[in-house]
């Protein structure tokens, strides 16, 4: 395994360590119940990662297919979570079948494959007419569009943009052994330091709201916190990747912004539905895509710009 | 052992999610009621059961039906340890009603789905319950009666559909009622009835 590889996850290895410690040692530390909550709420996070930590270790290290298969199965599981809050009918019954257990396996399959360019657009142009053309033969038109839209909705989010996640792993690039697993690697990491970048200078020193008709946790402190950390965790992070220092510092500060995009963009569904998590999965958490929400729209830009500048004239990933 | 993986199945295909407003309605031999909507509801019901308690709660089902075929017949006596009742003649209802008493007698729970035929709409509703609950009540009146909902199995697995589609699923069990001195049948129905759909309502 490559020795860039061994460095990155022993100290992600060291970090979660020190997490761990610090929330062990503030545990002790907490009198009042205000400090109690937000002691728990950072235990419940780490205790989190370290799972998030132990899957994905092992799915990268196990090779593309491992990795793979688990974000098969974790587009199963937020595709779960999306439709039971959806008004889907009787009639929706079939469609959604051909869904969970006909375009999962080939969207997944199709990175196998290493068929770009009908990766791309499976869902959005031949999925999107499977299941509006299947819930039209089962004939029930009360409520069609809204069914199929918000059908569509979850097949996109939960399918299609997390698929982009496990595809980094299949980009060509020179000089990296064929394999993006490190890239892969950065920007989980990435992604996930954000997140808690956000929430950490949220809570120290969060005044300015940002969106607080979708989301009342968020400020504007928090938010620049978070992409700033991601910029420079990009920075720290660029031997594992082609990018040059500069290069993978605004790598991160894009990701941090994207990131807060589909975090948000998913809390906006959320108030709509008057729910306050997708699913119970995650004890303290919510579910499945409350968690890799991030990675909504962060992962398919990515993808597109490593691709685009930095695997020259590929046809395939 | 089948039970075990039945059990496990059922879990992960619904990710099950289980409420239980009292815990101690548990300890106590009862007579539990659902809504029915899906073939599923039994293995949710069950599976939403203390390991422990489970082989002790009898649903009562329609013996015209289970015992159609080895499989069914294998599933209702062995696994399900059903007691089979015959809907359609009346004049087996002493018998039907005297099987059902002693088992609570004996000590088991009963599971039983008031609501007949599982119903075919889209809406969320709780239909006409039966009489079957009064005369039980009516022969062993300090039996508790614990309402059951569940949401989300006829999404599942509707009626007429063979393979089921992953939805999160909800078992909400309530607080035990039990019936009045004089409590006429259709009063002690009602609230019945009533205390289910205030569990749908409170189940998020």
């Amino acid at each position: 395994m490559d020795s860039r590889m061994i460095i990155a996850m022993g100290s992600i290895l060291g970090v979660l360590l020190i997490a761990s410690g610090i929330t062990r040692h503030l545990g002790k530390q907490a009198r009042q119940p205000k400090q109690v909550k937000f002691v728990a709420q950072i235990a419940a996070r780490v205790r989190a990662w370290w799972m998030m930590c132990v899957v994905f270790s092992f799915a990268i290290l196990l090779g593309p297919t491992t990795t793979i298969v688990l974000f098969a199965v974790m587009s199963l599981l937020a595709l779960r979570e999306f439709i039971t809050l959806l008004p889907t009918r009787r009639a929706d019954h079939r469609a959604l079948l051909y869904i969970f257990f006909l375009i999962v396996p080939i969207q997944y399959l199709l990175i196998g494959m290493g068929w770009y360019g009908m990766f791309v657009i499976f869902i959005p142009v031949y999925g999107f007419w499977i299941i509006a053309l299947r819930a039209v033969l089962s004939g029930d038109c009360e409520n069609f569009l809204h069914r199929t839209a918000s059908i569509q909705w979850a097949l996109m989010v939960s399918v299609y943009c997390i698929s982009h996640v496990p595809a980094i792993i299949k980009l060509n690039l020179p000089g990296f052994d064929g394999t993006g697993a490190m890239l892969l690697l950065f920007f989980i990491v990435v992604t996930e330091l954000c997140d808690v970048m956000q929430f950490v200078f949220g809570k120290a020193f969060g005044r300015r709201k940002i969106v607080p008709t979708v989301s009342p946790n968020k400020t504007v402190e928090g938010f620049a916190g978070g992409v700033l950390a991601a910029g420079l965790i990009g920075m720290v992070l660029s031997f594992l990747t082609p990018f040059s220092i500069w290069a993978a510092g605004l790598i991160g500060l894009t990701i941090g912004v994207l990131g807060f995009a589909g975090d948000v963009t998913l809390s906006a569904v959320k108030r709509d539905l008057a729910v306050k998590d997708y699913g119970t999965l995650l004890p303290g958490h919510g579910g499945v895509l409350d968690r890799i929400d991030s990675m909504c729209i962060a992962a398919p830009v990515f993808l597109h710009l490593v691709r685009f500048f930095y695997t020259p004239g590929t046809t395939g990933f | 052992m089948l039970d075990a993986l039945l059990t496990e199945l059922t879990r992960i295909l619904t990710g099950l999610s289980v409420r239980v407003l009292d815990p101690a309605v548990l300890d106590t031999p009862s007579v539990y009621f659902a809504n029915h909507g899906s073939h599923f509801d039994l293995l949710a019901v069950r599976a939403a059961m203390p390991d422990s308690l489970r082989p002790h709660v009898r649903p009562v089902a329609g013996r015209e039906y289970w015992q159609a075929g080895r499989v069914r017949e294998f599933l209702s006596r062995r696994l399900f340890n059903a007691i089979l009742i015959d809907r359609r003649f009346s004049r087996r209802l002493a018998d039907d009603l005297r099987q059902a008493v002693q088992a609570i007698h004996d000590g088991d729970s009963l599971l039983v789905f008031p609501e007949g035929t599982r119903g075919r709409g889209d809406q969320e509703t709780v239909g006409r319950f039966g009489s079957g609950l009064f005369r039980l009540a009516q022969k062993r009146p300090d039996t508790p009666f614990v309402p059951i909902y569940l949401r989300n199995l006829n999404r599942l697995l509707p009626k007429g559909e063979i393979i089921p589609v992953p939805v999160l699923c909800t078992v909400t069990i309530g607080n035990a009622l039990r019936k009045e001195p004089d409590e006429p049948r259709a009063d002690f129905l009602a609230r019945l009835r009533d205390s289910m759909v205030t569990l749908m309502k409170e189940t998020p």
